[in-house]
């Protein structure tokens, strides 16, 4: 077998990239309630986890992963969230398909852990939230705001949360991608359609 | 000439076809049949090069275009002489847009732009499907979306045309379509190679008909073919009939013309079983239907051209589509329409959920002799722990046919029962509908299919407008 | 007259959009000008007759400007907090928003993926984006069936409820059996039509970059320069 990708694949990417985003947006409503914003990746690795883990039985080569990654990303680039995603597709793709290679594409362990680190690709997004509330305050400051004030308001929504929120959507992969072993066992593979 | 040459083809080990010797001539029409698993689609898979390339199968013997051996080459550089037009119209599209998929062979084999447009033009006028360029293909019916797929097969003008049960999902307009395309392509010399269960519409068109039954096939040229050899074939294999079948054969069954756009309530409702009483649906202000119809026990066929409105009235029958209208069931009005009707839809595979058929049952009631009877009367009992995706297209169908009968439900639709469906399927299909008539349930089909009607038993409604 | 832009030209513009509009103080600066920058997705919008969408965004455009005078003038509160917050995100995310959303609703998939593949766009990433529009309606597709055939077994949102899992279950694996299936089915039909990797390929539509896509190029310039005045001068 080539180690190219080969038309199969790259129709497959293109499906599993379009759930993946599906699945994406599908968790981001959760953040329709504000407060609720920091556990949107969450909700959407628990989402996306079991999509994912069918995606792992068909991915035998180098590549699928990464694109997958970066086309999500350039869809919400194309929508207008900004170019950010990019970067973090690219880290978190990379990362992913090192983690899928040393399995050797076929250990489900490793697609799991491979899987729970691929759906911060869309990370990024939040960043420009993050940058222009900084800017925002820089520019309170010149106006003559006084520091008490922002900084009161910016222990609202402290940078750190990133972090958490990153570690966050670990979590919720993982969580999704275990789900996602059960349903392969229990449908997929009983049903023949792992190939 | 496209030729066979001992052809065998096994998966695992196992023989499907063995010695298959088949010729086919350039302006002729070859038709292949025969009961469902026989391995039909199977043949034309080994010839466009699916198998082995991309489905596992194991190919022995010859397979010969103009002399050369097809069997070491790719997908890729048969698809320079071969189409083939697929069952499902809906899986088979790359593009969104109907002009861009016309297009999309020719793309790849780097075409000048201005000779691809002159292409569609020609073709699309000839093959009749002109009205379809430009449109979104997800908005284009069944019958539409297979006339662009063979439009396409003509506009790549490959030597070789492969169709794969093309008609399955088709109402008789769209078949008739289907077969002027046929006749246009085969003017143009064309080898034609259909693999099919509905015969009507091939009877004037076939230059050969090849039956495969046990692992071999049997072959009738033209020169047999009369009136008379079409009835015996198809008693001989029990083939569905090459004869068309018209509405006006119809005429000493209970048939009732309905006018979906007539307000007023006719009088003969008061005994019947299920009365649908002032159904009204409007979309985008127009009025799609403002009727009253019942239905009595027992089968009830509905007809009527595509488009005519059917699905929309089974949908809000069965309360999954909103809309104004009430149901009454032997006089009492039901409240919650799909706790009283089961729905066997036309695409099963949407239908089944859990992981094994004795689950899929366990959704539907919890008594397990129930279930056993049900699934032995199905002949799905040795397959009880299987996965129902893992199933045929028949078996699944029955596996559902099974949950009507053990569901306390007392009226059940069926949308096109017999697309896909062989002779022998079609004929178990109408054994089990006959049972549920006996349980007293009342089945309401929806079909285009009047061989199946034929066939069967049941008061049949033509919807019009 | 409807505004014809090629699709390389809406790419760049909501990728400006969103970098200039958001990482600079454009909207403190030169307000007038953020003004007009940020009404240019919605006259697009409106020549292209998405009135719907362009009055929503035109509503909120309003709103968030209003708003955020509004709350400045405040005492602290958390809550004054975070909905400060809120309004200034939109403020500067909006117009990118709105002229993603023009990008998405205007283009069609065949002149996207010419365009794209003008740019050397490889058939890796360019296959895969033409499906996932493909996809995209078939999963719709797919899933309002699913839900309905649910419905119609009894399997309803009020019986699930307490299993979420088994709820999820049921929605999800016949649609993801369904999809799969599909993708073979595609494979083996785009297979038999002569598609293969990083071939040679003509296409039937057409792209070019037009004076109209130029005037826009230049006013997106003018936001960049805007965004570097703004910032370091």
């Amino acid at each position: 077998m080539s180690k190219r990708l080969e038309v199969k694949d790259l129709i497959n990417i293109g499906l599993f990239s379009v759930l993946g985003f599906v699945f994406m947006m599908i968790g981001s409503f959760l953040a329709m309630v504000p407060v609720l914003m920091p556990f949107v990746p969450l909700a959407q690795g628990i989402l996306v986890g079991p999509v994912n883990m069918l995606y792992s039985t068909k991915i035998k080569k180098r590549g699928m992963v990464f694109i997958q990654s970066l086309l999500i990303a350039l869809v919400y680039v194309a929508m207008g969230h900004g170019p950010w995603a990019l970067l973090t597709a690219v880290i978190a793709g990379v990362i992913a398909e090192v983690i899928l290679k040393s399995g050797g594409y076929t250990d489900v362990n490793k697609a799991r852990l491979a899987f729970s680190i691929a759906p911060l690709c869309t990370i990024g997004n939040w960043l420009p939230i993050f940058i222009s509330r900084n800017e925002y305050v820089k520019q309170m400051l010149e106006q003559g705001y006084n520091q008490e004030f922002i900084d009161k308001m910016l222990s609202v929504m402290p940078n750190w949360i990133i972090v958490v929120m990153a570690i966050g959507g670990i979590i919720g992969a993982y969580i999704g991608c275990s789900i996602g072993m059960a349903f392969l066992k229990k449908h997929f593979k009983k049903a023949g359609m792992e190939k | 000439m496209l030729s066979l040459q001992n052809l065998v083809l096994k998966f695992d080990g196992e023989s499907i076809l063995e010695n298959i010797n088949l010729n086919f001539k350039p302006g002729e029409v070859t038709v292949i049949t025969g009961h469902s698993g026989t391995g039909k689609s199977s043949l034309l898979k080994v010839i466009n090069g699916i198998i082995p390339e991309y489905d596992c199968g194991d190919v022995k013997g010859d397979v010969l275009y103009k002399d050369k051996s097809l069997l070491g080459m790719s997908i890729l550089e048969r698809s320079k002489f071969i189409s083939t037009v697929f069952q499902n119209p809906k899986t088979q599209f790359y593009c969104i847009n109907s002009t861009d998929e016309l297009a999309f062979q020719l793309e790849n084999r780097c075409i000048e732009r201005n000779l691809i447009l002159d292409k569609i033009h020609y073709y699309s006028d000839v093959l009749d499907s002109k009205d379809l360029l430009d449109k979104n293909i997800f908005e284009l019916s069944g019958g539409e979306k297979q006339l662009i797929a063979i439009t396409a097969s003509g506009i790549s003008e490959n030597e070789i045309i492969l169709l794969d049960e093309p008609s399955s999902s088709l109402d008789y307009e769209s078949i008739k379509n289907l077969k002027r395309a046929i006749i246009e392509l085969k003017k143009r010399n064309k080898i034609i190679i259909l693999v099919e269960h509905r015969l009507f519409y091939l009877k004037d068109i076939v230059d050969k008909l090849c039956v495969i039954e046990n692992k071999t096939f049997k072959e009738y040229t033209k020169e047999y073919f009369s009136d008379d050899f079409f009835e015996r074939v198809s008693e001989k294999h029990n083939l569905r009939n090459f004869n068309e079948i018209f509405k006006s054969d119809f005429l000493n069954r209970q048939y009732e013309k309905v006018d979906m756009l007539q307000k007023n309530t006719p009088s003969n409702f008061a005994n019947r079983s299920i009365t649908c009483l002032h159904f009204k649906k409007t979309y985008d202000k127009n009025t799609i239907f403002d009727f009253s119809v019942s239905f009595n026990n027992g089968i009830n066929f509905i007809i009527g051209q595509n488009g005519v409105g059917k699905s929309t009235f089974i949908n809000l029958l069965m309360g999954t589509m909103k809309g104004k209208g009430e149901v009454f069931y032997k006089g009492e009005k039901l409240k919650k329409r799909y706790e009283n009707i089961f729905a066997v839809m036309q695409d099963v595979n949407y239908q089944l959920f859990t992981e094994s058929v004795w689950q899929e049952l366990g959704t539907v009631t919890k008594q397990d002799d129930l279930k056993n009877e049900a699934l032995r009367k199905v002949h799905l009992f040795n397959k009880k722990e299987m996965h129902p995706s893992s199933l045929s297209g028949g078996e699944k169908q029955r596996l559902l046919l099974a949950m009507s009968m053990v569901s306390q439900k007392p009226i059940i639709v069926f949308d096109e029962p017999t697309s896909g469906l062989c002779k022998m399927q079609m004929d178990i299909l109408i054994g089990f509908l006959n049972q549920m008539v006996e349980q007293g349930k009342t089945i309401i089909i929806i079909t285009h299919d009047f061989e199946f009607i034929k066939q069967c038993d049941g008061a049949i409604y033509e919807f019009t407008k | 007259m409807t505004i014809k832009l090629d699709f390389r030209t809406k790419l760049f513009m909501t990728i400006v959009l969103s970098y200039v509009m958001v990482l600079g103080n454009i909207q403190v600066k030169y307000f007038l000008q953020a003004l007009i920058i940020s009404v240019i997705p919605i006259v697009l919008l409106i020549n292209t007759k998405h009135t719907r969408v362009a009055i929503i965004g035109m509503a909120t455009l309003v709103f968030v400007y209003g708003a955020d005078r509004f709350l400045m003038k405040l005492e602290y509160s958390p809550l004054v907090a975070i909905l400060l917050i809120l309004v200034m995100v939109v403020k500067k995310i909006l117009p990118a928003f709105l002229m993603g959303k023009y990008t998405i609703l205007t283009s069609n998939v065949g002149e996207s993926i010419y365009s794209l593949k003008k740019m050397k766009c490889p058939d890796e990433i360019a296959i895969p984006l033409t499906v996932m529009v493909r996809f995209f309606y078939a999963a719709r597709i797919d899933y309002s069936q699913i839900k309905k055939a649910m419905r119609l077994r009894g399997l309803t949102l009020k019986k699930l409820i307490k299993s979420p899992i088994l709820l999820f279950e049921y929605r999800l694996v016949p649609l993801l059996m369904c999809l799969s299936k599909t993708a073979d089915d595609l494979t083996v039909s785009a297979m038999t039509k002569g598609l293969a990797v990083n071939q040679k390929r003509t296409s039937i539509s057409e792209s070019r970059i037009g004076g109209i896509d130029c005037i826009f190029f230049v006013i997106m310039v003018w936001a960049i320069y805007l965004y570097i005045r703004g910032k370091y001068a």
